[in-house]
C-alpha cells in the first residue's frame, strides 16, 4: 500500500479527541500547581544544571528529557509547560494511531486513536509519572510508518517525541524502528544500518553520558523481580500484559480495573483487534509491526516468566538492565490493537453509512473510556494539581542569595516522599529538580522488600557516614556539602537536628527544614569531560536540522493508506 | 439487523460503564493501604 497526501485537516478530528481524552484524563491536574506522581516531577523555574545534561554521575535518565522541559520554561511557566506535554502525549497518540489505519472513514480512525490514547498502559505509565516515555509512545504509530517507507529524514521527525523522551522512549521505539526495517522491502541489512543512524544519533546525549560515566552501568539483579509485570486482571500477568496493563506497581493501576467482567469485555475488544489486524491489515509496515509487537510482548514477560535466564543476562552484561521493567515494550503491541480495532470497526461499518453504523462507531471511539473509566478526572484525583510550600519558597531563595558554593544534601536519606502537601501521594524527592545546585540524595529504590541500592557514586559515599549515629554538619561540609534540606519529618527528627549540631538553621517550618553548613571544602565530581557532551548535543541538533528539510506538516499528512 | 446490533451495542457500553461507575465508587471506599514512607512503590 503506498502512501499519499492526506491533508492536514483530516487530522484535526483525532487531534480534538485526543485534547478531549486528555482533558478527561488530566482533570484536576490541570489547575494551577505541579502534578508530583512517582517519577514526574517539575518545579517552577526550572534551571539548566549539571544535572540537567547528565554530567554528575548519575544515571542519565532524565537526559534530554530535563533539558527539554527547562529550555520551554524559559519561555512558560514550569507549570504550564507540564500540562502542555500531558495534553499532548493525548493529542500525539490519538492524532498518530488515526493516522496508521487504512481506512478512508473517520469514525474507524477516531476508534483506534481513542484506544490508543486511552488503555491501560497510558493509565499506569501515566500515574507512574512516566511521561517521558509516553511521549514516546504517542509518536510510535508514526515511528511504524516512517521505518517502513526507509526515509531517514522522516524517522527522525518522527522520532523526535521519543529523543525528547530519552531513554526508554528510544528503547522502546527502536525496538520498532529495526523490527519495521527488517520486515520491511529488500536490501534488510543495509536498510538496517540506515535506520540506525538516526536511533544512533538522536539517542547520543543519554548513551554518552550513561555509557562513559566513570562509576559504568549498574546492574543489579534484585530489580529485575521488583520490575517484573504482574497480573492486574484475573488473567495473570501474561494475560494483563496482552490487555496491555501488567506494570510491576500495584499502585498505579487505575481503581476499577481488572474486575472480571470488564476486564472480560476488554479481552474480547483486544483479541477481536488481533484478529482484525491478523486478516486485514496488508500495509508495507504490518509484518514489522507485528514482529515489534511479539518482540516487544516478549521482553514484557522476560521478567515475569524468565527471571532466572534475565538475572543470569544482566550478570554477563549490565546492559540487559533495560529489560527489568519490561513491560514498557508492551507499546508496539498497543499500535496493534489499536489499528486492529480501527480495522474492525471498519469493516463493521456499511458501505453507505447510515444512523446505525454511526452509532456503532460512535460506540467503539467510546468503548475505551467506558471500559476503563478509573483513568478519568486526573485517575480519581491521583494527579492533582499542588504549590510547592512557603518553606521551600523560602529555602530556594536563601540558597540561591548565598554566594559561597556548595551542594544541597537531602535528608531523610531515600529517594521517594509521600509529602503531606501533595496528598501524601508518591513522588520522587522534588529537591533535585527544585534547587539549581548539584543535590545530593539517596538513589537507593525501595520496592516493598526489596531495595536496589545507589547508584549515584556521591550518594554512595555519604551512605555510611549519614547512616552512622555521629555528628554530621563537618564531615559533610568536608564532604562539599553547604545545605542539608530536611523535606520529611518521621520518628527521627529530633537525632537527625541534634546530629546537625553547630549548623545554622535558615528556614524551619512544618514542610522543610535548612540548615547552611559553615567550612565547605570544594569537591569536584568526576564525570563525562563538558565537551563531549557539547559534541553530542550539537550532533542532535544538526541532525534534527537536517531532518526539517522534509516539514513537519508532510510527515503527518503523508500517510499509508 | 444492523440497528439491532448499534441498539445491543449501546446497551452493552451503557451496563459496562454502570458497573465500572459502581467499581469505582467500591475502590473508592476501600480501607487506604499504609504506605511506607519512602517507598517506591508495592508489587
Amino acid at each position: 500500500m503506498s502512501g499519499r497526501a492526506r491533508p492536514a485537516r483530516e487530522h484535526a478530528p483525532a487531534a480534538a479527541t485526543g485534547l478531549l481524552l486528555g482533558l478527561l484524563a488530566l482533570g484536576p491536574g490541570l489547575a494551577p500547581g505541579f502534578v508530583l506522581s512517582y517519577d514526574m516531577v517539575f518545579a517552577p523555574d526550572p534551571a539548566f544544571t549539571r544535572m540537567t545534561f547528565g554530567l554528575t554521575g548519575t544515571l542519565p535518565r532524565h537526559v534530554p528529557s530535563d533539558a527539554f522541559v527547562t529550555a520551554l520554561a524559559t519561555v512558560l511557566p514550569a507549570a504550564l509547560v507540564q500540562k502542555l506535554v500531558l495534553l499532548a502525549i493525548f493529542v500525539l497518540a490519538c492524532t498518530a494511531a488515526a493516522s496508521l489505519v487504512p481506512s478512508r472513514r473517520l469514525l474507524p480512525r477516531l476508534a483506534a486513536g481513542a484506544c490508543y490514547a486511552w488503555n491501560p498502559f497510558v493509565a499506569e505509565r501515566l500515574l507512574l509519572g512516566h511521561w517521558a516515555l509516553l511521549l514516546g509512545y504517542a509518536a510510535l504509530p508514526w515511528v511504524v510508518a516512517a521505518a517502513a517507507r526507509r526515509d531517514s529524514r522522516r524517522l527522525i521527525l518522527a522520532l523526535l517525541p521519543a529523543a525528547v523522551g530519552g531513554f526508554a522512549a528510544m528503547t522502546v521505539s527502536a525496538l520498532a524502528v529495526l523490527a519495521v526495517t527488517a520486515a520491511s522491502g529488500p536490501e534488510r541489512g543495509r536498510a538496517l544500518l540506515r535506520a540506525a543512524g538516526p536511533l544512533l544519533v538522536l539517542s547520543l546525549p543519554w548513551l554518552v553520558t550513561g555509557v562513559l560515566r566513570p562509576a559504568g552501568m549498574p546492574g543489579d539483579t534484585a530489580a529485575v523481580g521488583a520490575f517484573a509485570a504482574r497480573a492486574d486482571t484475573p488473567f495473570g500477568a501474561l494475560g494483563s500484559l496482552l490487555l496491555l496493563g501488567g506494570a510491576w506497581n500495584r499502585e498505579t493501576v487505575p481503581a476499577g480495573y481488572g474486575a472480571p467482567l470488564t476486564a472480560a469485555v476488554w479481552l474480547l475488544v483486544v483479541l477481536g483487534a488481533l484478529a482484525a489486524y491478523t486478516r486485514w491489515c496488508r500495509t508495507e509496515w504490518a509484518g514489522g509491526l507485528a514482529l515489534a509487537a511479539a518482540a516487544g510482548f516478549g521482553c514484557a514477560a522476560a521478567g515475569a516468566v524468565a527471571a532466572g535466564p534475565l538475572r543470569a543476562a544482566i550478570g554477563l552484561w549490565p546492559g540487559f538492565a533495560v529489560l527489568r521493567d519490561g513491560q514498557q515494550y508492551a507499546a508496539p503491541l498497543a499500535v496493534v490493537v489499536a489499528v486492529g480495532l480501527g480495522l474492525a470497526v471498519d469493516r463493521l461499518l456499511a458501505p453507505r453509512p447510515d444512523a446505525a453504523g454511526a452509532a456503532l462507531g460512535i460506540f467503539a471511539v467510546l468503548a475505551p473510556v467506558v471500559l476503563l473509566p478509573g483513568l478519568a478526572w486526573g485517575a480519581g484525583g491521583r494527579l492533582r494539581a499542588v504549590d510547592y510550600p512557603g518553606d521551600w519558597v523560602r529555602a530556594r531563595a536563601a540558597v540561591a542569595a548565598d554566594p559561597v558554593r556548595g551542594d544541597i544534601l537531602v535528608l531523610p536519606w531515600a529517594t521517594h516522599r509521600s509529602y503531606p502537601w501533595n496528598g501524601g501521594r508518591r513522588s520522587l524527592d522534588a529537591a533535585p529538580r527544585y534547587f539549581d545546585r548539584r543535590v545530593v540524595i539517596s538513589d537507593a529504590v525501595a520496592v516493598g522488600g526489596t531495595v536496589i541500592p545507589a547508584e549515584d557514586p556521591r550518594a554512595r559515599r555519604l551512605d555510611p557516614l549519614i547512616r552512622s549515629d555521629g555528628p554530621l554538619a563537618v564531615p559533610l561540609a568536608r564532604e562539599g556539602v553547604r545545605y542539608v534540606f530536611i523535606d520529611a519529618r518521621d520518628q527521627a527528627f529530633d537525632r537527625l537536628r541534634q546530629r546537625l549540631d553547630g549548623a545554622e538553621k535558615l528556614v524551619d517550618g512544618p514542610t522543610a527544614t535548612l540548615y547552611r553548613l559553615n567550612g565547605t571544602f570544594s569537591v569536584e565530581e568526576g564525570g563525562v569531560p563538558g565537551w563531549l557532551v557539547v559534541i553530542t548535543w550539537f550532533a542532535v541538533i544538526a541532525a534534527i536540522v537536517w531532518s526539517f528539510r522534509r516539514s513537519i506538516v508532510t510527515l503527518i499528512t503523508l500517510t499509508p493508506r | 439487523m444492523r440497528i439491532a446490533v448499534a441498539a445491543l451495542t449501546g446497551i452493552l457500553l451503557a451496563v459496562l460503564l454502570s458497573v465500572g461507575v459502581v467499581q469505582l465508587s467500591a475502590a473508592s471506599q476501600e480501607d487506604p493501604v499504609i504506605k511506607p514512607l519512602y517507598n517506591y512503590g508495592t508489587r
